[in-house]
């Protein structure tokens, strides 16, 4: 079941892509967002006045076979000092089977990431992030409502980040959790042993609750890494693993993609 | 199905009261302003710019040595070791400061903003001058948009009231400061080459300028000669406000190098080396705490 909401998608893609033509230039290869290429984040939006787009392709192998891909898409603003406002958006195939794992295909997930402080010697770097998804997507329902924190402590040249977040499920069947919770912890480090800023190599583990009521856990582990490709350009890949879920989870997830700051 | 339930509505009230809040007192530095000549140098002067890009490595790296191990004669072999090794092979993109220098980014936060953000000002100048579709007059105003954005920023430095006295840390790892003054005269060269041609003739100034620069690398040099008003005249005469501003750039990296020299391996050395730290920021008009760890 679905609502046509094909005017407001429209809409807020057009905005979105619009945005790029005000934008500036830089590169940001420290600057993580989920999924480009891991899930964890890291506590630091995107400068002011900054904007990044990045797309990717993501297949999952499963076990039992329906394995599905597709491709995703997001883009962040640097709208104030310390503010990111994102938009993101993910196309599967087998949109019906992945709708009861949880897993939407096309819906519009928008949010802010707020820099509540930015690291010093006494304390990490800690963000805000508020979301929402809307189900804009092939067999979703509800609009999900997100809120999160999120940290980043560097020691030397490599850093730690955390993520926790709540996610309120708008419209749920009577076996389905209403609430979930997910957290996520990685690390990230420079590949070159003479320092160059390049190449960042990062490791990442997740836990979700599940979405049925009396589920397991969905705890995924990732690696990924982050090249810079040219001065504004980087190339990101990751390979990941759900290692605790349901009997079709997925065995192998490769995702690649190219971002690029305006 | 629901649409636009409760949650969206708190999900859309809780965005606008975060966005609506103050800035933190650690505000985030913004990205460098926009323009058509933003990237010039790296597209038009690529083996300019990765020694560029090399002089930069090595200006982190040398703050993030000194502020952990201090500044010695015993660190200056290994240290200009390694600058010889990264400008033989440069490096194509500019260094993700925070990166090399994590420590320093962390515990002195105000000092590593004030040189970040002289580095964005001396890489939109050189962007500026490299433009293709640069003239006298267009140069003109841009720079004079690119300095009044950057005084405008937090960041920014301000004239200190008195001359400081010759670094000690000039003499204390020789070596390493005859490369990086030599990096630094290649900044102040590029911009006369840039600026004293037009985009024709730019190629074979700079490249005079690229081969001069890899042949006197270790040549002795006074620190005056690192100065545009030493290097590069023309410039300076053309674009006064801009030259003042680098040099007073490169004045303030010089006296954060010597309020490092001590390093921070005791609790003592630290103390010392924060407060040292924090006069030289107070003096080129930052705020002086937020320096150093509890």
């Amino acid at each position: 079941m679905r609502r046509n909401r094909g005017p407001l998608v429209g809409g807020l893609i057009f905005a979105a892509l619009v945005f790029p033509a005000v934008a500036a230039q830089a590169q940001f290869l420290s600057n993580l967002e989920p999924e480009r290429p891991i899930d964890v984040e890291d506590a630091t939006p995107i400068p002011f006045r900054a904007v990044s787009a990045a797309v990717d392709w993501t297949y999952n192998a499963r076990k039992g076979g329906f394995n599905d891909q597709g491709p995703g898409w997001s883009l962040l603003f640097g709208a104030l000092r310390n503010l990111e406002l994102g938009a993101a958006q993910r196309y599967v195939t087998r949109p019906g089977r992945n709708a009861l794992r949880g897993i939407s295909s096309g819906d519009l997930e928008l949010h802010a990431l707020y820099g509540v402080l930015s690291e010093t010697a006494r304390h990490p770097a800690l963000a805000a992030r508020v979301g929402v998804v809307f189900p804009t997507g092939l067999d979703s329902r509800g609009t999900d409502f997100e809120l999160g924190g999120v940290f980043t402590r560097s020691f030397d040249s490599m850093r730690l980040h955390g993520n926790v977040q709540w996610r309120r499920l708008g419209d749920t069947g009577v076996t389905e959790r209403r609430n979930r919770i997910e957290g996520g912890l990685a690390v990230d480090f420079l590949a070159s042993p003479s320092g160059r800023t390049d190449t960042l190599i990062l490791a990442g583990v997740t836990v979700r609750s599940s979405l049925v009521k009396k589920g397991d856990d969905i705890v995924t582990v990732e690696v990924g890494a982050r090249q810079r490709i040219g001065i504004q350009t980087i190339l990101f890949g990751g390979l990941g693993s759900v290692v605790a879920d349901g009997p079709d989870r997925p065995r192998l997830r490769v995702r690649l993609g190219i971002s690029h700051v305006f | 199905m629901r649409r636009f339930d409760g949650a969206a509505r708190v999900a859309v009230l809780c965005a606008v009261s975060i966005g609506a809040l103050p800035a933190v007192e650690n505000a985030q530095e913004p990205l460098r302003p926009r323009g058509t000549y933003n990237n010039s140098v790296h597209r038009f002067f690529p083996d300019l710019d990765s020694r560029l890009n090399a002089v930069r490595y090595g200006r982190w790296r040398a703050v993030e040595i000194a502020w952990t191990v201090g500044i010695n004669p015993a660190l200056d072999r290994e240290f200009s070791a390694f600058l010889l090794k990264l400008l033989a092979d440069p490096p194509r993109f500019p260094p993700e400061a925070q990166f090399v220098a994590p420590g320093f980014a962390r515990e002195a936060p105000t000092v590593f903003h004030a040189l970040r953000w002289g580095q964005v000002l001396e890489q939109q100048v050189s962007d500026v001058l490299a433009a293709s579709d640069a003239t006298p007059a267009l140069t003109g105003r841009r720079l004079e948009r690119v300095v009044n954005l950057y005084r405008l920023e937090r960041w920014a430095l301000s004239e200190p009231a008195e001359e400081a006295p010759p670094p000690v840390a000039v003499t204390l790892a020789p070596m390493s400061a005859r490369i990086l003054l030599s990096g630094t005269r290649l900044f102040a060269r590029a911009m006369e080459a840039l600026a004293a041609s037009d985009f024709g003739q730019q190629r074979w100034k700079v490249k005079d300028t690229i081969e001069e620069f890899d042949s006197s690398l270790s040549r002795e040099k006074a620190v005056e000669e690192s100065t545009h008003r030493v290097s590069a005249p023309t410039f300076v005469e053309r674009y006064p406000a801009a030259a003042a501003h680098l040099d007073r750039v490169t004045r303030f990296r010089l006296e954060v190098y010597g309020a490092l020299v001590g390093g921070g391996a005791t609790p003592e050395a630290r103390r010392e080396r924060n407060g040292r730290l924090s006069e030289v920021a107070r003096r080129f008009g930052l705020p002086g705490g937020e320096i150093g760890a509890p």
